[in-house]
């Protein structure tokens, strides 16, 4: 927090002058990235520079504070990121709401049936993983990275990797 | 390297099928099989070049490398199955030593009463008067293997009794672990190290030494488990597929239900996550392997009742945790970084760090101070630091497997790859990448291990195999494959069948392949074939004495069931001693059925297993102070004992006494660890410097100390062995095993006597008396001076009154005293 509040301080005079230059830098070397992206990034370069250009006007009451940097990110997920992709992070975030609510409910209540908790638990912690790994194999990103593993194939997977880890859920439940 | 050794690969045909053949005619002679088996493999790589070179190679059908590969595997597998024969040609089809008995027991109850009443078995013959929940306390992976085994074999008509399944599944297995060692070492390096990594496996003693045939143990099944999970956890980490990775969780699950040795992998895999974050190798496939294998493999292993929520609970498997909080926060700050620029992402990198690393740290202090979280449990302190057991838990410092490994037991155990396996190493750590990383840390902490316990170094023994076998391909690859010049790149790069199945490392190979044949262009200018020819011969010497050494010790050192015993004349004959199967079948027979026998714990599965009857401790020493209960009965003197074997409700004692044969694991030996253990739990009443002479010896003659002269085991070992004189050339009551005439020739029994003593004394039974009926005086009589003065009057005589006082006053009417006579 301490590190944080000096940063802020000492924040805008440094800012102002450098985000233009960082953010052109950084979009010329996401632009270098092969394939879809560049196709994909156009939409977003727009947004992008509507947002830095908020916050450099907004850098003369503490600008780049956190909550700018969030809106901007925001900005560029909804923008950014294939519909499919946005589908699958619905059902993540609905997982973890899923888990947190467990671990809520555990932490008010108690833990007492351990096993069930647990299996309630790691299921939701284990399905938004699987989640998540279906999501990085199939994002057109990382396709450079996974080329063994077509969008087909890490959906079987999933399903396989869902149906084994419920298996042993429901063995567990009690 | 892969596609230098593929073309040696296809030129193995004439080399395997003289093997083969030599295989098939020395059926009696394992090891001439194994001799054939380790050169031929070394030979078949020399066999290469003078046959044709590269194009040749390439021309053939590509079913000669694998028909070749299959060949390899299998006569590895009967080499290495046969060699594990030893024990049954010499004796017999038995269960070897003291934990074999109580899995062969279990998987009996098992196969006999099903699966389901397995796993609820109470075991009241165990632990008498408190009892074991088998079910729950044993890791069931090696009952159920054997009995699925079993049931299978039932089903298909070939009636095999259970107990050949057990004796026979331990040399099985080895032969799948060499399977999983080749394929573990062709995704570190290529198939050539695998297959010389799988002959090496196949006959290593360090591994045959728990996997003989009747060492019915959980380490047999688990090697192949361990082997097998790390293989699937490297592919899942080249390949980052979650399919890879599910299954590598399953093969997880079946090392956590065989044996508790699964802690190695379950630190081992995350330690290799961290370490490729630290090294900046990060990937989203390493991600996705550890993510998935984390949360899939921790359900599953708390599946095992034994291990039930300890993933959860302890402090072993906190690193695991806190490796894939580590890897998500990572992960998504990875995530963020992509999509911000640099300057914002600082921004959140700081607040997300900071916060996160309170987090955790403040969760799992919380956690360790309500307790949550179990601290590390003895057994792993013992591990960092070694001198740890002998001070605080004598129990597990008196298991002479859990001492720490001497210079000459590696040696003894690897022979030559110990020295080749730093070499391996080397090559692996020169041309790293994200899987070598993982070998390099098996290879470190596994020699950490097994430099602490003996018993480790069987987890040390595969990783030496693989890294030998790489040291050793590379060698031969250089020595042996280069007098035809190498041709374009581009051809061998095609011809790399690792490289069409596993694209992600592409760019680790080529940058490989590239360094490799500048590298060795260098060398080869400078090597005239004598010198290439000098060092192949070195190296299949070396490969030789390899293959003689594993026999040679697997034949002498580990081939022993030591239930029964055998000795040699001078002539050559041999005298089996069968005095343990003969004692417990005395106890099976001469017995109550539920009579309770007390020995020291090392005897209680095979009193449980043989002779069928109940014991008060055994060799699963879960409970430290009835251990120690016994060890004080053992040392106490006659009178003591005898009280608390009355509480115990003891019927017979057992003790094991090799001064007759110059046995020297008898319990005499043993002595000083049960009143050690005694010690520690009754401080007050045992004391471990009585048992020595005011010089600080521990002497069984005369000038031992009188507390170990009069103590119950002491006692019962030489009871009437005073009277017995062995050899013209020795005094009567001389103790072969510890050279001495014993101090104690005169030795009797008030509450024991002697039920039964084996045909070389090896094993001797003592029934525990009853208490008497009237308890004797231990004084005379007390002697009175009033002595009886009238004599007894019976009732029964003729003039029947109808009562009368004794002692009655008696007037004799007309007579007065006479005064003179007074």
């Amino acid at each position: 927090m301490l590190i944080l509040r000096m940063r802020r301080r000492s924040g805008p005079a440094f800012c102002a002058r450098a985000l233009p230059r960082m953010s052109r830098k950084g979009f010329s070397s996401a632009s270098g990235h092969p394939g879809g992206q560049a196709l994909r990034r156009k939409p977003g370069d727009n947004s992008s520079v509507a947002m830095s250009g908020a916050a450099s006007a907004s850098s003369a009451s503490g600008a780049n504070s956190v909550g700018s940097v969030v809106r901007r990110f925001l900005a560029e997920y909804s923008s950014g990121t294939p519909s499919r992709l946005k589908v699958l992070d619905a059902y993540l975030l609905y997982v973890m709401l899923t888990g947190a609510l467990q671990f809520g409910y555990c932490l008010g209540v108690g833990t007492f049936p351990f096993n069930s908790f647990l299996s309630g638990f790691i299921s939701a912690v284990g399905s938004f993983i699987l989640g998540v790994c279906l999501r990085i194999q199939i994002n057109p990103q990382n396709k450079t990275e996974f080329q063994g593993i077509s969008p087909e194939r890490a959906f079987a997977d999933f399903l396989f990797a869902s149906t084994i880890l419920h298996l042993v859920v429901i063995n567990f439940v009690g | 390297m892969a596609e230098h050794s593929a073309p040696d690969q296809k030129h193995k045909p004439g080399a395997a099928s003289a093997s083969s053949s030599s295989s098939s005619n020395s059926a009696a002679g394992s090891q001439a099989l194994v001799n054939s088996r380790s050169s031929s493999s070394a030979t078949a790589t020399g066999a290469g070049p003078p046959t044709g070179g590269l194009s040749g190679g390439l021309s053939q059908p590509a079913g000669w490398q694998s028909l070749l590969s299959f060949t390899i595997l299998f006569l590895a597998w009967l080499a290495g199955f046969s060699s594990r024969l030893f024990a049954v040609i010499r004796f017999e089809s038995i269960i070897h030593e003291f934990d074999p008995w109580f899995n062969y027991r279990s998987t009996h109850h098992l196969a006999s009463h099903g699966f389901y009443e397995f796993l609820n078995w109470f075991d009241e013959r165990a632990w008498y008067p408190l009892g074991r929940i088998v079910g729950g306390t044993v890791y069931p992976g090696l009952m159920v293997t054997a009995g699925l085994i079993h049931w299978i074999l039932n089903m298909l008509n070939i009636t095999v009794h259970i107990r050949d399944v057990c004796v026979f599944l331990a040399p099985v297995f080895s032969g799948l672990t060499s399977i999983s060692t080749f394929l573990l070492t062709r995704e570190l390096w290529n198939q050539g190290a695998g297959l010389l990594a799988a002959c090496f496996i196949a006959i290593v003693p360090g591994y045959i030494s728990r996997s003989v045939a009747g060492s019915f143990d959980n380490e047999g099944i688990a090697i192949f488990a361990l082997q097998f999970t790390y293989y699937l956890w490297v592919k899942s980490v080249k390949t980052g597929s979650v399919f890879w990775t599910i299954c590598c969780c399953l093969s997880y699950f079946y090392m956590v239900s065989a044996w508790g040795g699964y802690v190695f992998i379950i630190n081992l895999i995350p330690l290799h996550v961290f370490v490729l974050l630290l090294m900046q190798r990060y990937s989203r496939r390493v991600y996705i392997a550890y993510s998935t294998f984390y949360i899939v493999g921790l359900i599953l292993s708390m599946q095992i009742p034994f291990v039930g929520f300890q993933p959860i609970r302890t402090s072993e498997h906190m690193a695991a945790a806190g490796v894939f909080a580590l890897l998500q926060a990572y992960a998504f700050l990875q995530y963020m970084r992509d999509r911000l620029t640099k300057q914002e992402f600082q921004t959140l990198f700081f607040l997300g760090i900071s916060l996160a690393a309170g987090v955790v740290f403040l969760s799992v202090i919380y956690l360790t101070y309500t307790g949550y979280i179990a601290p590390w449990s003895g057994r792993f302190y013992s591990l960092w630091d070694t001198g740890y057991a002998k001070i605080h838990i004598p129990i597990i410092a008196s298991v002479s497997e859990h001492q720490p490994t001497t210079w000459v037991s590696f040696f003894f155990d690897l022979h030559i790859l110990v020295c080749t396996f730093p070499a391996g190493l080397w090559f692996c750590i020169k041309n790293i990448n994200d899987e070598r990383v993982f070998v390099a840390l098996y290879a470190i902490s596994a020699v950490y291990f097994a430099g602490v316990m003996v018993r480790l170094m069987l987890t040390l023994t595969p990783v030496v195999c693989m890294l030998s076998a790489i040291a050793f391909s590379n060698v031969f690859e250089h020595y042996l494959g280069d007098d035809m010049k190498r041709e374009n790149p581009p051809i061998e790069d095609s011809s790399d069948e690792d490289d069409k199945r596993n694209p992600g490392n592409l760019y680790d190979k080529a940058g490989k392949v590239r360094k490799h044949i500048s590298e060795q262009e260098k060398t080869e200018e400078g090597l005239g074939p004598n010198i290439k020819s000098i060092v192949t011969m070195l190296m299949l010497m070396l490969l030789m004495m390899f293959a003689v050494h594993c026999t040679w010790v697997t034949s002498n050192a580990y081939s022993s069931p030591s239930v029964v015993l055998a000795s040699y004349n001078h002539d050559g004959t041999r005298n089996i001693l069968d005095d343990f199967r003969e004692a417990y079948y005395w106890l099976r027979q001469n017995t109550d059925e539920h009579a309770r026998v007390m020995s020291w714990w090392d005897y209680g599965y095979q009193i449980a297993g043989m002779a069928n009857r109940t014991t008060l401790v055994d060799n699963n020493t879960w409970n430290n102070s009835h251990i120690a209960l016994v060890g004080k009965a053992m040392s106490s003197n006659e009178t003591a004992a005898y009280e608390i074997m009355r509480s115990l409700d003891v019927d017979y004692v057992l003790i094991i006494f090799g001064g007759v044969i110059g046995y020297s694991g008898d319990d005499i030996n043993k002595f000083l660890w049960m009143v050690r253990i005694a010690e520690g739990e009754h401080p007050k009443d045992i004391r471990e410097s009585d048992y020595f002479t005011p010089q600080g010896e521990f002497r069984v003659d005369k000038a031992g100390s009188p507390t170990l002269l009069n103590c119950l085991m002491y006692k019962m070992s030489y009871y009437r062995f005073g009277e017995m004189q062995l050899d013209f050339r020795t005094p009567p009551g001389f103790d072969r095993t510890r050279n001495a005439e014993i101090g104690n020739k005169d030795i009797k029994f008030k509450h024991l006597e002697e039920a039964f003593t084996s045909e070389h004394w090896l094993v001797r039974i003592y029934k525990v008396k009853k208490l008497d009926n009237r308890e004797t005086l231990e004084h005379k009589p007390r002697l009175t001076n009033i002595l009886p003065k009238q004599k007894y009057l019976s009732k029964k005589t003729a003039k029947r009154k109808r009562g009368y006082i004794k002692n009655k006053l008696i007037l004799k009417k007309g007579k007065r005293p006479n005064r003179k006579t007074v």
